[in-house]
């Protein structure tokens, strides 16, 4: 084993970390508004790379114009899950809207999987040409474009719950429902704002990973639990988690292809996950654990 | 009130009518169960074989049927899963059929195995699952290759045209990767080639460049790729993008329209062992593709899966005139069954052998300009 090999591994540690990363940040920001893990989440990304792909490959839409498309139609899906489903649940617990995203999830992959039926779909890198080489090893473009745009997001996401009033409401709902929503704040619109932004944010994170990864129908619950994962390794309830848990989780599953047999490499990660929960609970970071956990509605 | 007295009448009339329809067709035809996966995660392969099937039994029966009786089939549903192929299988044995085709994943023709032996009804499963025909039940006949031939094909392939020494495998961890990795294994090392690097990767992963620069490491001189699904196209993607050389051959599960097409560019050049080579119509596949050809018109190519439904009623007939049309005598009527030349291959059942297909109906085929070329037939 080379250095160049190494460096491969750590490169492709980070690619897939950057996507766990990703998928991640979604989870985050609906759990900072309602406590809740939905579980729909990885059938929003999903839908982002499946419509981008056939808005792309098969209609021939400019390439913007299919994301910008596709992030609003993804969108309005959060939107019509809240709508249709969350808010009509009145005084639910968390675990009743953690139930019906999981409920969620499943009428989206089956729907999926009669609309574009089972095969992958696939669209090109949003830039074109061979992969950089750094000292012999390959990074692939769209694997800058994963880490670059996540960065982004990240720091986006940071400064909206820190400066914005709207987001600091969302913080609100999220540590104390009650009492936010005595001092006048609409809760049930803050979590209608929440599934928006995190079905938006799903959908970015399948139009940047399908290149890399493909879009098929089931590939959701593969995709929710590693982003879920990377959450909960880097601590539920902040944005940087998502990212630290999500490189380390990448990082640890390219670093057990080094030392073991292959196929162990999502068994590896899980049990450094679990052990990491068992040693400090509240996760790499630190989240917000010990906040009282309120009703949901 | 008058009119509605006649009206029920009427209908139980007509009812009475098409009961005793049916049963007189039930006499005079040969009842053949067919449970494949038209909805669903494998839809895309049962809906193909169902046609197929369909028109097979057409031919069969505008040409007068076997020994002057029609076939009937009764088609049902498995929606992918073993639970309903479980429940299909015994509702069609027990309406009596000749015999079942299905299911086409090879777990639910495991879940389906017990009910097929204590039904005694010989089955036609669509398989490459080595396992199968391996259950110690005697009415399971396989319409596919076995793995166990597929990768006796690849490696040989690999010996004597690509001049490999050694090779390197990377394979899905499922049933279908790790099966088939056992028996390549034993079959590698038989013809003195060394396996000098094998890589697992999940069903249904994101990202293989890890394994890849692993198994690249032991610098194989020929890849074998054994797995199914999207992965696949990504798996062809990473080698590519990590600038390998060393050719590859794919499984069977590689060889979908699909998966070439998602991997694009990096597709180019790669082998894959199947039934089919699209650009080819054997002598065996000219009836099929001359009603394919009329249905789709002329640019039609015929999959794999038009092919084995058509093989599998026609095998179901010929075992059925083999047995005199004795229910009784079916599992000795598929075993009769020799050198029956069909769209995918030629069959051969003994009592000892129930495979059907070997490696001398295996194709190589080869992907140029994005589309497969059929590069060499039997090895």
């Amino acid at each position: 084993m080379d250095a160049a090999q190494l460096l491969q591994f750590a490169i492709s540690g980070l690619t897939v970390g950057a996507i766990y990363a990703l998928v991640g940040l979604g989870f985050n920001l609906i759990f900072n508004a309602t406590d809740v893990i939905n579980f729909a989440q990885g059938e929003f990304v999903m839908l982002g790379g499946i419509l981008a792909s056939i808005a792309i490959g098969q209609w021939h839409w400019p390439m913007w114009l299919a994301i910008l498309t596709t992030i609003a139609a993804v969108g309005l899906v959060g939107a019509l899950v809240d709508f249709g489903a969350v808010s009509r649940v009145r005084r639910g617990s968390v675990m009743t809207i953690v139930m019906i995203t999981l409920g969620v999830s499943v009428m989206i992959k089956t729907a999926a999987l009669l609309w574009v039926g089972p095969n992958p779909l696939y669209f090109d890198p949003f830039t074109a040409g061979p992969p950089l080489r750094i000292f012999g090893a390959v990074v692939q473009l769209q694997a800058l474009w994963v880490i670059g745009t996540g960065a982004v997001v990240m720091a986006g996401l940071g400064l909206f719950f820190s400066r914005s009033a709207l987001g600091r409401e969302m913080l609100a709902c999220a540590i104390d429902r009650e009492a936010a929503y005595l001092m006048g704040i609409d809760v049930r619109r803050m979590v209608r704002i929440s599934f928006v932004l995190s079905a938006a944010l799903g959908a970015l994170a399948g139009v940047l990973i399908t290149p890399l990864t493909n879009a098929t129908y089931d590939q959701g619950f593969t995709l929710a639990l590693k982003g879920f994962a990377a959450s909960a390794l880097g601590g539920f309830g902040r944005s940087g988690s998502a990212i630290v848990g999500g490189l380390a989780l990448g990082l640890i599953e390219a670093a057990s292809v080094v030392v073991m047999p292959s196929g162990w490499k999502d068994s590896v990660a899980l049990l450094v996950l679990i052990l990491v929960l068992v040693v400090k609970p509240s996760g790499l970071l630190g989240g917000r654990a010990e906040r009282r956990h309120t009703q949901a509605l | 009130m008058k009119t509605m007295q006649k009206l029920r009448t009427l209908i139980l009339a007509g009812g009475m009518l098409t009961l005793a329809g049916t049963a007189a067709m039930a006499e005079d035809s040969y009842k053949i169960g067919v449970s494949e996966p038209l909805s669903g995660a494998a839809s895309s392969l049962g809906v193909p074989v169902v046609d197929s099937i369909k028109a097979a039994a057409e031919v069969i029966n505008a040409n007068g049927g076997v020994d002057g009786r029609k076939i009937q089939l009764v088609i049902r549903d498995d929606q992918s899963r073993p639970d309903i192929a479980v429940q299909n299988f015994r509702r069609l044995s027990e309406e009596g059929v000749y015999a079942m085709i299905g299911p086409n994943q090879g777990s639910n023709t495991l879940a389906v195995s017990a009910i097929v032996k204590q039904a005694k009804v010989p089955t036609c499963a669509f398989n490459n699952t080595i396992a199968i025909t391996k259950q110690n039940n005697p009415y399971i006949f396989r319409c596919q290759t076995s793995d166990a031939d597929n990768v006796k094909a690849a490696l040989l392939f690999a010996h004597d045209k690509l001049k490999a020494k050694n090779i390197g495998v990377l394979y899905t961890s499922d049933a279908y990767g790790s099966d088939a990795y056992a028996a390549l294994q034993k079959e590698a090392e038989a013809m003195g080639m060394p396996v000098v690097g094998a890589e697992k990767v999940n069903y249904g992963a994101t990202d293989t460049t890890a394994e890849w620069t692993k198994l690249l490491a032991t610098k194989p001189d020929v890849v074998i790729l054994w797995g199914s699904g999207s992965t696949m196209s990504i798996a062809l993607r990473n080698a590519s993008q990590l600038g390998n050389t060393a050719p590859i051959i794919g499984a069977q599960g590689v060889a979908a329209s699909a998966i070439i097409e998602g991997a694009g560019a990096a597709a180019e050049g790669i082998y894959m062992v199947t039934l089919t080579a699209p650009d080819q119509v054997t002598e065996g596949q000219k009836d099929l593709a001359k009603i394919y050809k009329e249905k789709n018109g002329d640019d039609y190519q015929l999959t794999i899966y038009d092919t084995i439904g058509w093989d599998a009623l026609h095998l179901v007939a010929k075992a059925i005139e083999n047995a005199g049309g004795d229910r009784e005598k079916m599992l000795e009527g598929f075993e009769k069954i020799s050198n029956y030349q069909l769209a995918a291959g030629t069959y051969t059942y003994t009592s000892d052998n129930h495979e059907g297909l070997g490696v001398d109906s295996v194709w190589i085929v080869q992907v140029k300009d994005g589309r497969m070329i059929g590069v060499q037939h039997g090895l």
